[in-house]
């Protein structure tokens, strides 16, 4: 039985799970960029830690000393490595191997550098593999040739705590929101459909169409719009058949 | 639903004002909660994102601050340090979320500064005293405190921040405002469809056949155009990432040459794929279709080389043209002439909302998980879309090969058609001086030159998704009503020149701007200018083939068919302008095109003496 009742189950159900997809969609992109947006500050206040030792290592090399020759260079790892965040900072060779660290225990390995991604500028490339996060800046000689890489590591736990909170805070304050969004709904077009079906039925009265027998979808004038609509296009459809 | 023209008070369809009600209900309830949702999120947000700002800018003051105290330990007096203040501006020209720096001496006196203090300080996250945005750092010479560094966070910055997620969000709302328009259209038929097929069995009609609800081709065909509008965004520039693969083609050729090629294809499929959809019935030519589409967006997703992205575009350029011609096909098949405006114009709402979706959400998307996955997010709005017709129209046997009766659009039949069109001097200056060059403004500044352009001032997809969005949504709102205008005023080549001149006066402010609400504000006039040239060209190509006695839908498809060639033209123009000049020369070019040709056809198109003919397309 196609009545009232049904279509509010239908429509109502289609705009409340609408409704509240969209505002979860919503949330959840809004979210997304503002770790996206959270992260990219992050890589900017360690791309200055990246900027700060390159340009200390160029002005060595634009000296004309080879990188390799740049002994004052762990000194300079080391103080810059105090910046927050910073796990250690190593300065690579053109084949990846560890030239100066600030952890002397990376003296001599090789970094892995698969999947970084260079930044919009060119400058940086960043890769991040759950809470780490690496930074890289190629480093030029007086000539323009690329002789290495200054690589910063970074612990992104403080981030992921920050944005978990965030997460967390937006699910406890917009979950009943959205719970109240389909209520609402489902309110709003029951009310829509049955006032839709009383207009519709006072409309009706003037129209030829004998009264609906009990218990045939329709009866009681209030809603029924449906049933109503329908009547009236068969019964224009029975006047061109005839 | 039953499509009815004459006094729309009269003739008000009532499940069209129900489903109207219902989408004002979901928008309004939309509206309300999402903004409030929104103002919760934006506030836990800025909470956390403004002492990350505060570290960041930090680190500058400490750099800036570690140069500047080796010249005081050097005895430089600050008031003789040479290049302080271009110092300062080098650090905040690279830090867009620094608005102020400057080197104050103890007493206040500033003695080298740059940028401008803010004085709105509003952030929600940021707080509201002056101090709150500043960082101070005292500059150090000998070990003694000379002057002091300040820095202030720019709140404009986190304003900016603020707006772009809050037009993310609206464009969701936009977006999910349509996709419940189009389902609640579809719930509210299917309803209705049931009701009556009982009432008929009741009535004792059971065997009576109703007549095809058109409604139900709306989401199969909103599914199918969506799959392919998804990638408008990023298409130019995910071409332009393969034109090293072909280092043979020029780079500028190799990115125009997707867009260019997909037009062409899609034009010339047209008469044959009609034919085709005819043959093997109009179910069969739509699965197959969204098929093509489906496999050419998955091979275009896995594509690494340009000649293979090419050759993918091409299939689903034929898919998307073999369904198009079979959705209009079902249309023109079970309508009449009383009813096929209303008919065609449910088909083109269906096109048009989903211009306005796609390129919002495939450009948040292919923001959030790359193109490549938005591409086979499409292929699956194309099965989609073969699911929705299969199981909307069952197996209906109106929709099979024996169960039309429309005729053909172009082929064999219909080459005197084109000769006696061709032969007509203003079918000829429509085509050549209205049509064409507005198909390829369209294809050139919409399709190729403002993913390129707001990519290379730094934009990301979704907001190229969303100036994108701005064309197609002005062309909805203003499109009927330029219909009902022109028609009124029976003022067709008004409109038409008036909607040239409204194109080069649109796109002209893009050629000096890009930046900003100037890019969306552009491209929407771009959408009322075109919007107002589309009815009435219509409506004279219905009038001139009555003249040359040749049929409405006939002439139609053939001008359909000239108008999309001409659109393959538009890449290339335009990539040939920005070869020579540049990317804002080029759309300046696209605009001039169309109003210079507006005003040539204002001369050149002789007023025909009034008809009985009228517009059957209101759109």
């Amino acid at each position: 039985m196609i009545d009232d009742r049904v279509l509010v189950a239908r429509v109502g159900g289609v705009i409340a799970a609408t409704v509240a997809l969209a505002i979860a969609l919503a949330l959840l992109l809004a979210f997304l960029k503002f770790d996206q947006r959270f992260v990219d500050v992050t890589v900017a206040r360690l791309g200055l830690v990246v900027e700060e030792v390159r340009r200390q290592s160029e002005t060595g090399l634009a000296l004309g000393l080879e990188l390799a020759e740049l002994e004052d260079l762990t000194g300079v790892l080391q103080r810059a490595a105090g910046a927050r965040d910073v796990l250690h900072i190593d300065i690579l060779d053109d084949q990846g191997a560890v030239l100066f660290s600030s952890a002397p225990a990376r003296l001599g390995s090789r970094a892995d550098l698969g999947g970084l991604v260079a930044d919009a500028g060119g400058r940086l490339s960043r890769r991040a593999r759950d809470h780490e996060l690496l930074l890289t800046g190629r480093l030029g000689n007086g000539f323009g040739q690329m002789v290495g890489d200054v690589a910063v590591y970074a612990d992104l736990t403080p981030q992921h705590q920050a944005l978990a909170g965030v997460r967390r805070e937006l699910l406890s304050s917009t979950a009943p929101l959205v719970v109240f969004a389909l209520l609402l709904t489902l309110l709003a077009v029951f009310l829509t459909v049955r006032l839709s079906g009383r207009a519709d039925s006072g409309r009706d009265q003037s129209r030829p169409w004998p009264p609906l027998s009990p218990g045939q979808p329709g009866r009681g004038g209030g809603g029924r719009l449906v049933v109503r609509v329908v009547r009236d296009k068969l019964g224009g459809q029975r006047k061109s058949w005839s | 639903m039953v499509v009815t023209r004459g006094n729309p008070a009269r003739n008000r369809d009532p499940l069209r004002t129900l489903v109207f009600r219902l989408t004002a209900i979901a928008v309004a309830v939309l509206l309300v909660l999402s903004l409030l949702a929104s103002w919760l999120a934006l506030h836990s947000f800025e909470r956390v994102l403004y002492p990350e700002l505060r570290l960041k800018a930090a680190g500058v003051a400490e750099i800036l601050a570690r140069q500047i105290n080796r010249a005081l330990d050097y005895d430089i007096p600050l008031q003789e340090l040479p290049g302080l203040a271009e110092a300062l501006e080098r650090e905040i020209k690279v830090h867009p979320d620094i608005a102020y720096a400057a080197v104050e001496a103890p007493d206040g006196q500033v003695l080298a500064a740059y940028g401008a203090r803010p004085s709105r300080l509003a952030a929600p996250g940021g707080g509201l005293a002056s101090e709150d945005y500043d960082i101070l750092v005292p500059l150090v010479g000998h070990g003694q405190a000379q002057a002091q560094l300040r820095l202030s966070l720019d709140p404009a910055w986190l304003t900016r921040a603020s707006t772009d997620l809050m037009l993310e969000v609206a464009s969701v709302i936009l977006v999910s405002v349509l996709v419940t328009f189009e389902i609640l259209l579809l719930v509210v038929n299917l309803s209705m469809a049931k009701v009556k097929t009982r009432s008929l069995g009741a009535a004792g009609m059971a065997g009576a056949q109703q007549p095809v609800n058109l409604v139900f081709l709306r989401l199969p065909v909103f599914l199918f155009c969506l799959s392919e509008e998804l990638s408008r965004p990023f298409m130019p520039a995910y071409a332009q990432q393969l034109a090293p693969t072909a280092p043979w083609l020029p780079v500028d050729l190799a990115v125009s040459l997707p867009i260019t090629l997909f037009m062409l294809v899609w034009a010339l499929s047209q008469p044959t794929g009609a034919r085709f959809s005819g043959r093997v019935g109009r179910r069969s030519a739509f699965l197959v279709a969204a098929g093509l589409s489906a496999l050419g967006l998955t091979l275009t997703a896995l594509a690494d080389h340009l000649v293979t992205f090419l050759l993918w575009r091409c299939v689903t350029a034929l898919g998307y043209g073999l369904a198009l011609i079979t959705a209009q096909g079902v249309v023109v098949d079970h309508t009449t002439g009383k009813n096929r405006a209303g008919g065609l114009a449910l088909f083109i709402g269906a096109l048009l909302a989903a211009g306005v979706c796609g390129p919002v959400a495939g450009g948040i998307i292919a923001d959030q998980v790359g193109a490549s996955a938005t591409l086979l997010v499409g292929a699956g709005a194309a099965l989609a879309a073969a699911l929705a017709l299969v199981l909307l129209f069952g197996r209906d046997p109106r929709l099979a090969a024996e169960g039309f009766s429309a005729p053909h659009v172009g082929g064999h039949a219909n080459r005197p058609a084109i000769a006696r069109l061709a032969g007509d001097g203003r079918f000829a200056a429509l085509m050549t001086l209205s049509a064409i060059p507005a198909k390829v403004a369209a294809t050139g500044v919409l399709f190729f030159l403002i993913p390129l352009l707001l990519a290379e001032s730094g934009a990301g997809k979704a907001e190229i998704g969303r100036v994108q969005m701005m064309y197609f949504l002005a062309f909805i709102i203003i499109s009927p009503l330029a219909a009902t205008l022109s028609d009124r005023w029976q003022s067709r080549r008004g409109f038409i020149i008036g909607g040239g001149l409204a194109t080069l006066i649109g796109l002209a402010p893009l050629a000096l701007w890009d930046q900003g609400w100037s890019a969306a504000l552009a491209i929407g006039l771009f959408g009322f200018a075109q919007a107002l040239i589309s009815a009435p060209q219509l409506t004279l190509v219905t009038q001139i083939s009555s003249r040359v006695r040749v049929a409405e839908i006939t002439a139609i498809g053939w001008f359909r068919l000239l108008e999309r060639l001409g659109g393959a033209l538009g890449p290339l123009l335009a990539v040939a302008l920005a070869a020579a000049w540049s990317y804002h020369v080029a759309v300046l070019g696209m605009g001039l095109l169309c109003g210079v040709s507006a005003l040539l056809f204002g001369l050149l198109y002789r007023r025909a003496p009034p008809t009985a003919a009228s517009s059957e397309m209101s759109s």
